[in-house]
């Protein structure tokens, strides 16, 4: 009887590369219990018509809670265009500096 | 999600605004960037097709709802599922993952998304250690962490993906030189995944060319020779395998339609010396002596521009495709301030300028002065991409228009098509025996052209 003949066998190595070991899961800000008395944030990439969104949110958060007040997207900048990094750089800054208590951030689309 | 860490790491809550569409990506980047927990609000549809009413309508109820809740902690963390690509105990380098036949290895891999569609070349220790022979680099050594998966660049991992294209082993040098590029954080892998769909364009410079035999005549941006094709390939099947950019079933490549595989670009070094005209790796501040590689996004490419005659006729003809195939992203280009085609012209083309005088920096003037659009097209694209902080008649109103652009708002008005002469990239190449040039165009601030020289081992 004849023999078939094997194919080739291959052993393999991994093609992608490891996880990097400092990519630990950050620091978990805590939620808010109530956002009446708030200050929020708008945090915008200047696309996706993320104004009129984040327009209309506001408009839906300020009918259900009293008090709340707003920190506009050009206070921040641009956080997806050619000042990304030095807007980055400021944002921690920005952000203590009105009081902010949370952070609406878009448009992924 | 880079604001949303950010604002996390400061103590303040952050919830995230996504379309239906990009809702898995955004879970793979939160995952990646160590904040699975952040809250997603997701608009559902498509936004810029909305209606200003229906965008409103849904703002206020679910995309708000959603948002409340994220703030609020009552939204049920979703961390979505883990990529099909990843693996529970990832592997040492030189660890076999799998042994089989080509064709079971060619599974194995298709099932986790470690190819490109195209069957792989079995990347076995031999087989890596062959490309490695060609450097003097620690193969362990970590070139950068690469975005969006976090995941470490090496020099072996570079060998292992440069066998899987196909790629011969005395390539090697070129694929660490174009690996660095992607871990450079100036060429922004994190946007590998953007909408437009670009797909990087390799290009070659030096006596590399023909020492490797890179095509540079006829066909040659099509697949076939082995150094243009192999190479071409790796940056792509690297781009998947290590950054992690891959399109469904997987989750961070979010290129609406995709542009096609490029091949390796090699440039016609005798030609363009022969007329006087530096090549591209002594523009970009190299010697003659170099070689080099340089990458850039292309994410389309202009029909075959055939050109003759007097100089300024030709040089009007691709002044008009260059507006005509990039201007209606022009508010991109404004908006992200970069801006870098490559213009590719026929040798007997470059020769027939050259001997009219005009050498690259005139044409680049040029092209630069007579490439416009009307400013309406400019807008509309902006408008139509959601990009509505772009309009025009408000910018101008507050002297904020782009540099070039009217100082009164006028819709009909031309405007400029590229932000600097200097950034048009001009590469001779292609059939010695026609005169067909080609606008490749690049997509803004994202894999910006950046040259690299190609380093060999010092032994060779």
């Amino acid at each position: 009887m004849a023999v078939e003949p094997r194919e080739p066998q291959y052993e393999v190595v991994w093609p992608l590369g490891r996880t990097h070991g400092d990519e630990r899961p950050s620091e978990r800000a805590d939620r808010l219990p109530d956002l009446a008395g708030r200050r929020v944030g708008f945090v915008w990439d200047f696309l996706f018509n993320g104004d009129e969104i984040f327009d209309a949110v506001r408009d839906a958060m300020t009918a259900r809670y009293d008090g709340m007040s707003f920190v506009g997207w050009n206070d921040f900048g641009n956080i997806h265009a050619a000042d990304e990094e030095e807007v980055m750089a400021e944002f921690p800054f920005v952000l203590h500096k009105h009081g902010v208590d949370a952070v609406v951030v878009g448009v992924g689309a | 999600m880079r604001a949303c860490a950010a604002a996390e790491k400061e103590g303040v809550p952050a919830v995230a605004v996504i379309s239906t569409g990009f809702v898995r990506q955004a879970r793979a980047i939160a995952r990646a960037t160590g904040i699975p927990w952040v809250p997603i609000a997701e608009y559902p549809g498509t936004i810029p097709i909305d209606s200003p009413e229906t965008r409103a309508e849904k703002s206020r109820g679910v995309v708000a709802t959603a948002v409340i809740d994220g703030l609020l902690g009552l939204a049920g963390e979703d961390v979505g599922n883990v990529p099909v690509s990843a693996v529970a105990v990832e592997p040492s380098p030189r660890d076999i993952v799998f042994t089989g036949s080509i064709e079971q290895v060619n599974d194995y891999f298709d099932d986790r998304l470690w190819t490109d569609g195209l069957p792989v070349m079995p990347p076995t220790i031999e087989r890596v250690e062959a490309f490695l022979a060609h450097t003097d680099r620690d193969p362990d050594e970590i070139i950068s962490v690469v975005a969006p998966e976090g995941r470490e660049a090496t020099v072996w991992s570079a060998a292992v993906n440069g066998v899987m294209a196909g790629c011969k082993p005395e390539y090697f040098p070129l694929l660490l030189a174009l690996v660095e590029i992607i871990a450079d954080p100036a060429w922004r892998i994190q946007d590998g995944g953007s909408t437009p769909g670009w797909e990087p364009l390799v290009v070659v410079s030096g006596p590399v060319v023909e020492r490797l035999g890179f095509a540079h005549g006829s066909g040659l941006m099509r697949l076939g020779p082995r150094s243009n094709t192999s190479i071409g390939r790796f940056m792509r099947l690297y781009m998947r395998n290590v950054p992690g950019i891959r399109q469904p079933p997987g989750t961070t490549d979010k290129g609406s339609i995709g542009q096609g595989l490029n091949v390796a670009l090699a440039e016609d070094d005798e030609f363009t010396r022969s007329i006087g005209w530096q090549p591209l790796r002594v523009e970009k501040g190299f010697s003659l002596e170099d070689d080099t590689v340089t990458a850039m996004s292309v994410y389309a490419q202009s029909p075959p521009v055939y050109t003759g005659g007097p100089a300024e006729e030709q040089l009007d003809l691709l002044a008009y495709v260059l507006g005509v195939t990039a201007g209606p992203w022009t508010s991109m280009i404004f908006i992200n301030k970069q801006w870098h085609p490559l213009v590719l012209l026929a040798p007997p083309v470059a020769e027939s300028l050259a001997k009219s005088g005009y050498g690259k920096d005139e044409i680049r003037q040029y092209l630069f002065d007579k490439s416009k659009i009307e400013s309406k097209w400019v807008e509309a694209v902006a408008l139509q991409a959601g990009a509505t902080d772009f309009q025009l008649s408000k910018l101008t109103a507050r002297g904020a228009q782009p540099e070039g652009y009217p100082t009164t708002y006028d819709p009909e008005a031309l405007v400029p098509a590229n932000m600097r002469p200097d950034w048009i990239n001009i590469v001779v190449s292609g059939d010695r025996g026609r005169n067909q040039n080609r606008i490749f165009v690049q997509n803004h601030g994202q894999a910006v052209p950046n040259t690299r020289r190609i380093v060999y081992r010092s032994t060779s």
